[in-house]
């Protein structure tokens, strides 16, 4: 394989735990005629921050620059730019950088949820093909679900219309029922003071299904949805604790109603959904899933 | 004699080029909580560059592994993000020794408890921990939030020695921070407020229904701590006198035990 000149010092010196648990690699863009050159100072950046994985060691130019590849020079010109950027933070008595605090700052906060999203794919997975469903985890945006990963059970004819990054309208979905019912008294008169200032519709449409959804959530721990979504189409959607904190997501499953009928969605479905809303609880709270 | 040409990079290249780290990191800052995915134009239009320039950007992340395509020209942060963020926070002897503090206190209280520390002119979450049964507000690790208008931002500028608070006040103003959420008067007040006390309070800092009192770690001073209530205030003089001194409390143990760790 041939890389871009670019990046040929790069040595990735990266949590590999992870790297295998976010298996898709994408395309290689050396591998792609079509796609414009790489940025060679962003690249050399780069590699430079990457050099500090994962122990965040003290290191001097020297070192940076036998460790990438990248002339030392640069490194220096560079390293002084990241210094002052907050990226790396210098030690006068060893002579040597290490990674800043800012670099918290670097779509870490994005990728951390996404961890979580990577572990509990293929979960979600097995438990489509299991039930022959569509499986679905979101996150709140006030007015809607935002689907972070969907999955169909693999022998389904049928499968609902989403995919990663769809938005389910709020009052509509299992999902956004699941959260409005999890919420305490005063978090959900919050949440709805600011659904009726965004979308006094939805607001509307909601909060007359508030009680009911509290009532489900508190006697069985699931919501279920006989066609609110879409005519046909029935669903049960579960909410995610995180150590974060409570409901940062929801997790739901639907199929077409001749599939999925409402004695089979309570009696074998739902239970199901629940085990695994505990499993993931519980190897996010002991650590099975690093966070961040 | 054989002649070579010399290879020199002008200032003004330089300059450009630094630029471009610059640019790129930045495009790396546009995601967070609320934006996990964004478009080439999203992130042209919020950057101000043309789409060319920022697609050569995007291709230079993503073939570092710090974005990834998602579709529909969309991109989100990818694993490197993750594994420099964990490289960072795991070295961080201060959040390490924080931490299971502020679990404790947080569960105590029924209070969030935030440990950030400057970027910019943003506060910068470390560590973060929410009481049981609570919304977590996206104040996980990572997140950011104005440093005029917050109760840690303000007790932040306080702790700094007086050239470098001047200097920081001047980069609010100039950022239009200042202005935007709040009045310098307010600044003050808080600064008044920490000399008294050691610790300030504010009523909505940065979302409604909030209150949040904050103190910085005595020799840390990089760091601040601080409780926040969301929907229930703290309703009674006395609970929040009670809240504050425990805080100050836990800051000085945390920076006693840190600089022992050290």
């Amino acid at each position: 394989m041939t890389f871009h000149p670019a990046l040929q010092p790069v040595r990735f010196k990266a949590n590999f735990k992870t790297r295998r648990q976010m298996s898709i690699s994408p395309v290689h863009p050396s591998q792609r005629s079509d796609h414009p050159p790489l940025v060679r100072v962003l690249s050399r950046g780069l590699t430079i921050l990457s050099a500090f994985e994962p122990t965040n060691d003290w290191l001097t130019n020297s070192e940076i620059s036998k460790k990438t590849g990248v002339p030392k020079p640069t490194v220096s010109r560079l390293t002084a730019n990241l210094l002052k950027e907050g990226y790396l933070e210098y030690s006068p008595d060893k002579a040597a950088y290490r990674l800043g605090v800012s670099v918290l700052s670097l779509g870490f906060i994005a990728a951390a949820h996404r961890s979580f999203i990577m572990h509990a794919r293929p979960l979600m997975q097995k438990f489509a093909d299991e039930h022959q469903v569509s499986v679905v985890l979101a996150s709140p945006d006030i007015t809607s679900m935002v689907c972070n990963d969907v999955v169909h059970g693999k022998n389904m004819v049928f499968a609902l219309r989403v995919h990663a990054g769809s938005r389910l309208r709020i009052d509509r979905s299992a999902m956004g029922r699941a959260l409005i019912g999890s919420m305490a008294e005063i978090e959900r008169k919050v949440f709805f003071e600011k659904l009726k200032a965004r979308d006094s519709r939805t607001w509307k449409a909601l909060k007359s299904e508030a009680q009911e959804a509290v009532r489900q959530m508190s006697q069985r721990g699931y919501c279920i949805g006989a066609g609110t979504m879409e005519a046909g189409v029935n669903g049960v959607a579960v909410v995610i604790d995180t150590p974060e904190g409570a409901h940062t997501y929801a997790l739901g499953c639907a199929a077409l109603a001749n599939n999925l009928d409402l004695e089979r969605l309570e009696r074998v479905v739902a239970p199901g959904l629940l085990a695994l809303k505990f499993q993931l609880e519980k190897e996010l709270s002991d650590g099975s899933i690093e966070r961040d | 004699m054989v002649r070579t040409r010399k290879i020199s990079v002008e200032p003004k290249d330089r300059e450009q080029q630094v630029d471009s780290l610059r640019r790129g990191l930045e495009i790396l800052r546009l995601f967070n909580i609320r934006h996990r995915t964004l478009s080439v134009a999203q992130i042209a239009a919020r950057l101000n560059l043309s789409r060319l320039t920022t697609e050569k950007l995007v291709n230079t992340l993503v073939a570092h592994q710090f974005l990834r395509p998602v579709g529909d020209d969309c991109f989100e942060p990818y694993a490197s993000c993750l594994s420099l963020g964990r490289s960072v926070k795991h070295s961080l002897a201060i959040a390490q020794v924080a931490r299971p503090r502020m679990y404790e206190f947080s569960r105590t209280h029924d209070v969030h408890v935030t440990l950030s520390t400057r970027d910019g002119t943003h506060m910068l979450v470390v560590e973060h921990c929410t009481p049981a049964g609570k919304v977590a507000l996206g104040l996980t690790t990572g997140a950011r939030f104005p440093i005029a208008v917050s109760a840690s931002g303000r007790a932040y500028l306080w702790k700094q020695p007086a050239s470098k608070r001047k200097q920081l006040l001047e980069q609010l103003e100039n950022a239009s921070s200042i202005g935007a959420y709040g009045t310098l008067a307010d600044i003050y007040a808080a600064f008044e407020e920490l000399n008294r006390r050691g610790w300030c309070h504010i009523t909505a800092p940065v979302a409604n229904q909030t209150e949040s009192i904050a103190t910085p770690l005595p020799t840390h001073s990089e760091y601040v701590l601080a409780a926040m209530t969301v929907g229930c205030f703290f309703s009674k003089h006395e609970q929040r006198e009670r809240i504050a001194t425990a805080l100050v409390e836990m800051a000085q143990e945390i920076d006693l035990v840190a600089a022992d760790a050290a």
